[in-house]
């Protein structure tokens, strides 16, 4: 307690150092427990992007890809289901719900999907939470449509809004259906999943704007053109959807389902479970957050060698202080001590700083943080993690003051009482 | 240490020798004692091995061969440990300068052994506040009373008031042996008079081994030692030093 006391005065007196060391510990500290933590809110949004649906059902490819165009919006479907399969697998004894996706076209570059009313009842993402309006309502009409938070506060929409889609994905794309004026009738409430990014319309709608196209050209000169007034709403059944979701009644169907669907005779289909691709995706993603950890771990690394360095800088002009303890009876060992407890001291006030600020940041903060990230980061509050982490951090700074330590040990031996520099 | 019982001799040195670990030996003592409450004066230019001898008696290096014996302990024949202990216990230090703790405060430096020996610490006070006290009293009586009230940093103070802080601190306890390692080299004249005088009257019963390269300061004391004259160390040096390192008598 006495060679503590010590140790601390001697590190307070030397305060400008020993500050700036705290600080690049407690950086550092905060930096590694801060990338963990948005590590694990990544991951498990990521995770909960898709939740309470049974089976994603598209064309014929891997989990991955059919996962990534679904419900990733990413990427494009090599091809399409047909509306005969999309009935037959809806009418199923066995099938509680479903919800039909067709992507393809987009808006100042965010993705435009068709799908059905029961979408905004039957979508869950979280912990099955379900998709709530902040403003309107679902579409009813071939023309309305629901955008997501994301797209509303991006691109400023209200109620009421009108815009184009155009073909494709290019915020510029040539072919735009100018014609075809979409409303906005609802805005979703942020979900921190890709349905923010996600303007929603009804199937009919996109069938609609492609009256007259032909595998995927737009219609050639005036004649293939039609006016929205002549569209016949009875005939805008879709012939194909892209893919569709399935909830089923019972979760001990899900095999069966899944192996139906991938042996389907008629088209070549393939069903995924969201939570097997998604931990397959996370798999692949996940790559990036090792080299964020491991610069972590450097950055952590760093900061405790600038701890050593300051610690043993100052070895030199403390070599009368330690003959001077010494003299008034300090055996070695304490002076090997008094120098492990200034790298303990030090460090532990760095860490713990380091992780109360972080958390204190990720606390009030945390709004500003969600909406930059694109997630929510869930989880918050001091963790057993951030514990294991902090004590790391104290434990290495302990034994790191081992070699100051044993250097003035071995000093202090030679020294005797004189010291002459 | 135990205080009770009052040794023969306060140092009693039987032919020590203390070679360093290059092979150069330091000392070569037949004879050479200190009795107790005697304030012996040890003449020793620099080179002669009087910081050596010095390490010894303090028990903070232990000789080659041959006994010392320290407020009668076997400093010998006891682990480095033992000796550490009995220093806190019984010794005071004062050196040529920079004595203190520069981020203590001068209560704190004056208390500085109570740390490391309870022993000294009990009989300095039983509570902190009356060792407090007992540092204040003490720092008066050694002329720094404002220095000591205003709580200034040791580091602040002349080098005239550090050494009267650093004598405070050998005195603190009424330890039985104090070593000045040539304490007044860093003073003027003047002071330096007025420091010894201080240092001997508030000594009382301890032993005094003074140090100094100035024969001048030996009428203050009792008796006169030249360190030439008891140490043979340089007449029969045992082993050669390696040739790329400068034979040296001392650290």
């Amino acid at each position: 307690m006495n060679l503590a006391l010590l140790a601390w005065k001697s590190a307070k007196a030397r305060a400008a150092t020993t500050i700036l060391t705290i600080f690049s510990i407690a950086i550092s500290t905060a930096l590694l427990l801060g990338v963990e933590k948005i590590r694990d809110g990544a991951r498990s949004s990521f995770e909960q992007t898709v939740s309470g649906t049974d089976l994603i059902v598209g064309a014929r490819s891997g989990p991955i890809n059919l996962l990534l165009y679904s419900v990733f919006r990413i990427g494009d479907p090599t091809a399409n289901v047909s509306w005969q399969s999309y009935e037959a697998f809806a009418q199923r004894q066995d099938v509680a719900w479903t919800v039909p996706l067709s992507l393809g076209d987009s808006h100042e570059g965010f993705r435009v999907l068709g799908t059905t009313p029961n979408y905004f009842e039957n979508y869950r993402y979280g912990a099955k939470r379900q998709l709530k309006f902040a403003n309107g309502a679902a579409f009813s009409d071939v023309f309305d449509a629901v955008i997501g938070a994301e797209v509303a506060r991006e691109l400023g929409y209200e109620l009421g809004a009108e815009f184009d889609i155009s073909h494709g994905l290019k915020s510029a794309s040539f072919a735009e259906h100018k014609d075809r004026p979409f409303r906005v009738v609802g805005i979703l409430g942020r979900t921190g999943t890709p349905v923010d990014r996600t303007i929603h319309v009804s199937l009919e709608g996109i069938e609609a704007v492609h009256i007259g196209w032909n595998n995927g050209a737009p219609p050639i000169g005036r004649n293939g053109q039609i006016s929205i007034e002549e569209i016949d709403k009875n005939q805008l059944q879709p012939e194909s959807i892209t893919a569709f979701l399935v909830g089923l009644k019972s979760k001990s169907a899900v095999l069966r389902y899944q192996r139906d669907v991938n042996t389907f005779r008629p088209e070549a289909l393939s069903a995924v479970i969201p939570g097997v691709a998604l931990s397959q995706l996370w798999r692949v993603v996940g790559a990036a957050e090792q080299a964020l950890r491991g610069v972590a771990i450097f950055v952590i690394a760093a900061g405790l060698t600038g701890l050593l360095t300051t610690i043993l800088t100052s070895l030199n002009e403390r070599r009368r202080e330690i003959a001077v303890l010494r003299s008034v009876g300090a055996k070695s060992r304490d002076v090997f001590f008094l120098l492990v407890c200034e790298a303990t001291i030090v460090a532990a006030i760095g860490a713990t700083i380091g992780a109360a600020a972080i958390n204190l940041g990720l606390m009030f903060f945390s709004t500003q943080i969600e909406a930059a990230a694109g997630f929510p980061l869930g989880g918050f509050g001091f963790s057993l993690y951030d514990l294991y982490i902090t004590c790391g951090v104290i434990f290495i700074g302990f034994a790191l003051g081992f070699l100051p330590g044993w250097l003035a040990y071995r000093r202090s031996l030679s020294d005797g009482l004189t010291v002459r520099i | 240490m135990s205080t009770e019982q009052t040794p023969a001799l306060c140092v009693n040195i039987q032919d020590l020798e203390y070679t360093w670990a290059n092979g150069v030996r330091a000392l070569s003592i037949r004879h050479f004692s200190v009795l107790p409450s005697e304030r012996l004066f040890l003449h020793g230019p620099s080179g002669s091995g009087k910081s050596t001898l010095l390490g010894v008696i303090a028990g903070v290096f232990a000789p080659t061969s041959g006994e010392a014996t320290i407020l009668g302990q076997p400093f010998h024949s006891m682990t480095a440990a033992a000796r550490d202990r009995l220093r806190a216990d019984a010794m005071g230090v004062i050196f040529q300068q920079f004595n203190l703790v520069p981020y203590l405060n001068l209560v704190e430096n004056v208390l500085l052994p109570c740390r490391f020996s309870r022993d000294r610490a009990e009989r300095v006070g039983a509570t902190d506040a009356k060792r407090i006290d007992k540092a204040l009293h003490l720092l008066n009586r050694l002329g720094l009373e404002e220095e000591a009230k205003a709580n200034r940093p040791a580091a602040e103070l002349s080098t005239g008031q550090q050494q009267r802080v650093a004598a405070a601190r050998a005195l603190i306890g009424s330890p039985s042996l104090i070593i000045a390692d040539e304490p007044t080299s860093a003073l003027d004249a003047e002071t330096r008079d007025t420091f010894i005088a201080t240092l001997l009257s508030e000594a009382q019963q301890a032993a005094v081994l003074f140090v100094s390269h100035d024969a001048s300061l030996s009428n203050h004391f009792d008796r006169l030692v030249a360190l030439d004259n008891i140490n043979f160390s340089q007449d029969e040096r045992v082993v050669s030093p390696p040739l790329n390192m400068p034979a040296r008598a001392e650290a």
